[in-house]
């Protein structure tokens, strides 16, 4: 499309969605409802399919859209915790009764969603790992320990992999489930991270069931689509807004989001932080009287560069797919390697700008303790989802096309070197 | 729509892949090795043919001038694939530094100039007191009431090559900066130069006849500076690229310890977190280069892709000499041909920490 098409485009969506909302949304309805609404119209999650509640949005009419919404104030689908993970591999992997089950819960809010793939012995090596899933008739008994589950401690669902056979060679003995996190089985304790949040947890599963109607793909493919969760997921970091200001309004539906935000996000207040607030950084050194220190400037710089750069890459990349070009870099490894440099140099920008006040915590702190956070948060995001390490074997290995280490963990899995523990 | 990232059209994909071709037929390794050796003259067969068969010395010129109408989109990729072959013909002081300044300024006179460069019938070259920030232009070079340039234009690229003379220089008494087209050829001293591929001379003005073809003032002076710096930017991406493919091949090859040295985990970190870089460098490159086709102001988006760009086209340069071991220090090899290119391509027009403090200058200007 040329840039005189896509402003055409961008009139008609803003004219379309417009004129529904005037028709269709209020600050008095109920939370729920207004939700149930957006998803038959289809505005819940534009880029998904037309026969899925979306509209085959590309990423920039999506744009359109939450840009209207921020404009108007329109509280749009539920977002919290990792349901978008469980949502695009129901999408690209899950049976139309599972797409049916749970798609439209997930974007009412409905329903909260976790992620159950790092285990105590596996984490980078997630094929090595020993939950076991045994069939039982029409169901499969879940026995093991899942561990650094975000959202675990008040999620309905999870999307869990676990181990079928025993006997095939680690990849491909795995399977991918939804599990009901509300059953005796399930056990889940919150752990407390660096930074004093707890957002993630231990899950103890002790004969939890899942039924086979909740398997996703068949038995054994569970490796290849996790794939598709982890490069989703990969590809999603960096992008943290700043705290939601719709939860701050007037209004019945504010005040329920408002609710909603206060239960499922108080252990995600951090979230933004561990991107690293570039945003704050010119208002941050201005405030503190730093702004005209050279070496100040030197590293606000970096950080900026560094962003506006990864910002750029994400949206080009966007650009020429949408134009059917061959040249574009798959898997998001290197956006997510990009934005854990970003976090870190914005956690020295932020560190020489505050000076020894960055010493302090809490309320005591510089920005009522938002630089403090953001030091204590940056190095999550060097992990979650996949290390730096692990981001930079793939690109190396599957962009460059270096060879792979030598392996020692192929053949049947029984035999294989691993830590030791349950299983 | 304003979120909507940047993309070639086929028609730019289809230029960059003949502007390559042109490069790796016209201009090998062996060729630009040649020509060193020879004190790097000027090969005027493909400097007019690069001019003939793709426009390339004009192509951010208008058609009424002789150009081919395009913009710095397209010299961007034209940068890029030069960066990428190491092409030793005094492209960014002709068709880069000169043409944009006689673009700056406009009239007949100039026209009649970008036509001569265009066409590739004659090379520019452009005196200025400094190449390192607008600031200083006009500190050392000025012209008398009697339109005779005088001072000393320390560095110059390109000027071995050139026939065709323009000079930014204070008009005295007035004061005011200009840009002087020179009626006779100025004496200049060649200077021993890092990069082998873009030699610097040293020009003494000692009362040369010139005309004035415009006066200019500072912002034309900026803009100047943030076009020849996103122009730089491309050819950093194109040489850091280069730099990269080969070094890529190296490792796939070279065995040590019974294994080759491309299943190394500390080299293929390293390699990934220069292709991270670069990527995030070429990203800002085509985004400023866009800009400035747009006519939009562009100090902030030079400034952040020429520091990327060279910072990591250096990362690029090092990794390369590192990751081949002795055989990447030795003259034989073409790594540091590239290493020279990208130094001075990260120095010209301000250093990636003058770039820095140009970003939060503009940024604090502007807030
Ligand atoms: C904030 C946060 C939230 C998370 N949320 C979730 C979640 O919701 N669900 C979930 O399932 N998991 C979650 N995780 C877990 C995360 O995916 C793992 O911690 C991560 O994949 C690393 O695994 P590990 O902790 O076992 O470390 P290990 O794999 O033991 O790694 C230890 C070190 O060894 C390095 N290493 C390992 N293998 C290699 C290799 N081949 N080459 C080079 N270096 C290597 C690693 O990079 C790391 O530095 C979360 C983690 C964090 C920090």
């Amino acid at each position: 499309m040329t840039e005189a098409d896509d402003s055409a485009r961008e009139r008609a969506i803003r004219a379309e969605l417009g004129a529904w909302l005037d028709a269709e949304w209020s600050v008095d309805r109920p939370l729920r409802e207004w939700r149930e609404t957006l998803v038959a119209a289809g505005w819940a999650a534009p880029a998904w399919p037309k026969a899925w509640h979306g509209r085959d949005f590309s990423h920039a009419e999506t744009m359109v859209v939450s840009r209207l919404f921020r404009e108007r104030g329109v509280v749009g689908a539920a977002s919290t915790g990792p349901r978008s993970l469980a949502a695009e591999t129901l999408l690209a992997h899950g049976s139309d009764s599972l797409k049916q089950r749970y798609l439209r819960p997930l974007l009412t809010g409905e329903h909260s969603w976790c992620q159950l793939f790092s285990e105590p012995g596996s984490g980078s090596d997630l094929a090595g790992l020993t939950t076991r899933a045994e069939r039982d008739g029409s169901r499969y008994v879940i026995n093991g320990q899942k561990v650094w589950n975000t959202s675990a401690h008040h999620a309905d669902f999870g999307i869990l992999v676990a181990r079928t056979d025993w006997d095939l060679p680690k990849h491909q003995g795995i399977s991918y489930f939804v599990i009901d996190m509300r059953q005796p089985g399930v056990e889940v304790r919150p752990l407390r991270q660096m930074n004093g949040h707890a957002s993630f947890n231990e899950v103890f599963m002790t004969d939890a069931i899942v039924h086979e109607e909740d398997r996703v793909g068949a038995e054994g493919e569970g490796w290849r689509i996790a794939q598709t969760t982890l490069s989703f997921e990969r590809s999603g970091f960096g992008r943290d807004r700043a705290a939601d200001a719709l939860a701050t309004r007037t209004g019945r539906i504010y005040a329920e989001y408002a609710e909603e935000v206060r239960i499922a996000m108080e252990p995600y207040r951090w979230y933004p932080q561990r991107a690293g607030r570039p945003d704050l950084l010119l208002s941050l050194a201005r405030a503190n009287g730093r702004i005209n220190d050279p070496v100040v400037r030197q590293e606000i710089a970096r950080a900026l560069t560094l962003a506006e750069g990864a910002r750029l890459a994400t949206s080009q990349a966007e650009a020429r797919r949408r134009s059917g070009s061959s040249d574009v870099i798959p898997g998001g490894s290197i956006g997510k390697l990009a934005a854990s440099v970003i976090a870190r140099q914005c956690s020295v920008a932020h560190t020489l700008i505050a000076g020894s006040h960055s010493l302090l915590a809490g309320d005591d702190a510089n920005a009522q303790g938002l630089v403090a956070e953001i030091l204590l948060s940056v190095p999550a995001i060097s992990i979650a989802g996949g290390t730096d390490e692990i981001q930079r074997n793939i690109i190396s290995e599957r962009v460059l096309g270096l060879p792979k280490e030598p392996r020692f963990d192929t053949g049947s899995f029984r035999d294989i070197p691993r830590n030791p523990g349950r299983a | 729509m304003s979120e909507t990232g940047f993309a070639f059209s086929a028609e730019q994909n289809q230029f960059r892949d003949m502007v390559s071709g042109f490069f790796a037929a016209r201009s090998p390794m062996g060729r630009v090795r040649e020509l060193i050796g020879l004190g790097l003259p000027l090969d005027r067969d493909t400097w007019q043919a690069l001019a003939r068969e793709l426009g390339a010395q004009g192509i951010h010129v208008p058609e009424r001038a002789g150009g081919s109408g395009f913009g710095a989109v397209e010299l961007g990729i034209v940068m890029e694939e030069m960066g990428r072959h190491l092409y030793p013909g005094p492209f960014l002081s002709s068709a880069v530094m000169t043409t944009s300044a006689l673009l700056a300024a406009g009239g007949d006179a100039a026209e009649g100039a970008l036509v001569a460069l265009s066409s590739g019938d004659r090379v520019g070259a452009l005196l200025i007191d400094t190449l390192d920030d607008p600031a200083l232009l006009g500190t050392g070079l000025s012209v008398s009431d009697t339109g005779r340039l005088e001072g000393t234009a320390p560095l110059v690229p390109g000027a071995a090559n050139a026939d065709l003379w323009l000079a930014i220089a204070r008009d005295q008494p007035s004061g005011r900066l200009g840009l002087f087209q020179l009626n006779d050829a100025p004496a200049c001293q060649p200077l021993g130069s890092l990069d082998l591929t873009r030699p610097l001379s040293r020009v003494v003005c000692a009362g040369l006849s010139c005309v004035r073809l415009a006066h200019i003032d500072t912002a034309t002076c900026e803009r100047l500076w943030d076009e020849w710096n996103v122009a730089l930017a491309h050819e950093l991406v194109g040489a850091a690229e280069a730099l990269l493919a080969g070094t890529i091949e190296y490792l796939k090859v070279r065995v040590q310890f019974g294994r080759v040295i491309g299943s190394f985990q500390a080299l293929k970190h390293r390699c990934a977190d220069v292709l991270m870089e670069v990527e995030l460098a070429k990203a800002l490159a085509r985004e400023a280069a866009r800009t400035i086709a747009a006519g939009l102001p562009a100090r902030g988006a030079a400034a952040m892709a020429k520091s990327q760009a060279a910072d990591a086209a250096m990362h690029a340069a090092r990794a390369a000499i590192q990751l081949r071991g002795g055989l990447g220090f030795t003259w034989e090899n073409d790594t540091h041909l590239w290493f020279r290119r990208i130094k001075s391509g990260e120095m010209l027009f301000g250093s990636p920490a003058q770039q820095r403090e140009w970003l939060v200058a503009h940024l604090e200007a502007t807030a």
